[in-house]
């Protein structure tokens, strides 16, 4: 059996057969990405649902966790009701929006209610729309509003956050950075995420490009709270208390999940129903770059599909 | 053109004028995410037959009182992000502009004095395309900041320090007769 993503390069081995159980079998439970690995748009990737209720069955832990910073974790359940999939809670589903939140309010709030200055945190500028305002909002901060002067009689804001926004202007531009003109204001990215892609093999702009010109025009460099950093991965361990050594990370983008995986020390799956190409971690294992390795998955399936074999009967 | 319906999903179903082979970013007060969307559909549809050009990447525009609006790089970066591209930049410091320049009239770099007010655009191409530089300190940069790249060992730094200084202008005028 592979290392779990500590020592050594990955080596992007099909997951089949004897090795499928030898994987799964130890495993007490699996992160899953959504976009691209449970889902492509509104269409349920065939045989998921069915994966993750025998995960069910097996007593394995099924987690999700997700860059997508549009929804709100609520809307998220619905969404997984939807599209067939039982017995997923908002308690389980990890996003961007949802961490991000946390994460102002551990910055900004403190451990209790209080920025310790007695002014209650301080307002939160929000690029992004409804579901990544509300989780904000659900984590007891306060929202700045648009078209505020920057410096105003009312309640300073001490943080900058860009999201996924389809909504974005140069006027919002500007007025982020009028408050970031204040070095104590933090600037807080949901994910790194240059595009996405759209059902019929477009792209969208991701936050990643909208942060991009925040940060130049601020000359501040953000900090992003989405894989494939591992704050998202804190979050899980403080709810869940999961054990890395056992747990499995499954995701479609090398250069988010995978990453990820590896700097949270779980061992990968890459799955093949979204993002990246099989060709793309075969290059990155040829690559001479050590940054490059930490992008090779330890496995990878054509879809998690392939995984049902592995678990018993 | 107007977008169909409200969202990006939308917004790509809207049909492409065929005849487009350039992406031009500029400074642009009307940006949005629906144009950013446009921009990368025409990246992709062309691939390298389409050209990404952006006018310039400064990052600030500074305005009476002290302070600033963002620049047209805040914008071109967006765009590169999204299309995992890089766009080709007419501005300074790059060199296209002092060869359009050339071009048009006949220099001799030797011979020749560019005179500006920022170190990373003015001044840095002035001295890499081999002209005589002569910062004026009525804009931008201050003294301090150009003594900060002159102490500096990398290379890159001391390419931003120019040969001259001048407080204004205007104190070229003694030089030059009646």
């Amino acid at each position: 059996r592979e290392g779990c993503g500590g020592g050594g390069m990955a080596s992007c081995r099909r997951l089949s057969g004897a090795g499928l159980r030898e994987v799964l079998g130890p495993a007490q439970g699996l992160l899953f990405d959504c976009d691209g690995v449970l889902w492509a748009g509104e269409r349920a990737v065939p045989g998921a649902p069915e994966l993750l209720e025998r995960l069910r069955r097996s007593g394995k832990a099924a987690l999700f966790v997700s860059n997508n910073s549009r929804r709100s974790v609520a809307e998220l359940e619905r969404r997984f009701s939807r599209l067939g999939f039982r017995g997923v809670r908002a308690e389980h589903v990890f996003s961007s929006a949802l961490c991000s939140a946390l994460f102002l309010r551990q910055r900004l709030l403190g451990g209790g209610g209080d920025g310790g200055n007695g002014t209650g945190g301080g307002r939160v500028f929000v690029l992004g729309g409804e579901g990544l305002r509300g989780e904000v909002r659900d984590a007891g901060l306060r929202l700045a509003g648009e078209g505020e002067p920057a410096a105003g009689a009312a309640e300073p804001v001490r943080a900058v956050l860009v999201g996924y926004d389809d909504q974005f202007t140069f006027a919002k531009l500007a007025q982020a950075c009028g408050y970031l003109r204040d070095p104590q204001c933090l600037l807080v990215a949901t994910d790194p995420d240059p595009w996405h892609p759209l059902s019929d093999g477009q792209r969208t702009p991701g936050t990643g490009s909208l942060t991009a010109a925040v940060e130049t025009a601020s000359g501040r460099k953000a900090l992003v709270v989405g894989k494939p950093n591992t704050y998202m991965f804190d979050c899980i361990v403080e709810r869940f208390g999961v054990d890395p050594s056992r747990t499995l990370m499954v995701g479609d983008r090398l250069e988010t999940d995978i990453l990820f995986g590896k700097n949270c020390g779980l061992s990968t799956i890459l799955t093949l129903t979204g993002v990246s190409r099989l060709e793309e971690a075969q290059a990155y294992m040829a690559s001479d770059s050590a940054a490059a390795k930490d992008l090779v998955p330890n496995y990878y399936v054509d879809s998690i599909a392939d995984l049902i074999p592995g678990l018993d009967e | 053109a107007a977008l169909p319906g409200p969202s990006p999903a939308d917004w790509a179903q809207a049909p492409l004028d065929p005849a487009v082979r350039a992406v031009l970013v500029g400074f642009d007060e009307h940006f949005s995410y629906a144009k950013l969307c446009q921009a990368l559909r025409y990246l992709l549809r062309g691939g390298p037959d389409c050209l990404l050009v952006g006018t310039n990447r400064d990052h600030r525009l500074p305005l009476e009182g002290g302070t600033a609006i963002p620049g047209t790089g805040c914008l071109v970066k967006a765009v590169e992000t999204a299309a995992q591209r890089e766009a080709f930049i007419i501005g300074k410091p790059n060199r296209y502009m002092f060869d359009c320049v050339v071009s048009e009239f006949n220099i001799d770099p030797a011979r020749t004095i560019m005179v500006g007010d920022r170190l990373d655009t003015d001044i840095l191409m002035g001295n890499s395309c081999g002209l005589t530089t002569l910062l004026t300190l009525t804009g931008v940069t201050t003294l301090d900041e150009v003594k900060g790249h002159q102490e500096s060992d990398c290379p890159a730094r001391q390419s931003l320090v120019p040969d001259y200084y001048v407080d204004s202008i205007a104190d070229l005028l003694p030089a030059l007769g009646d």
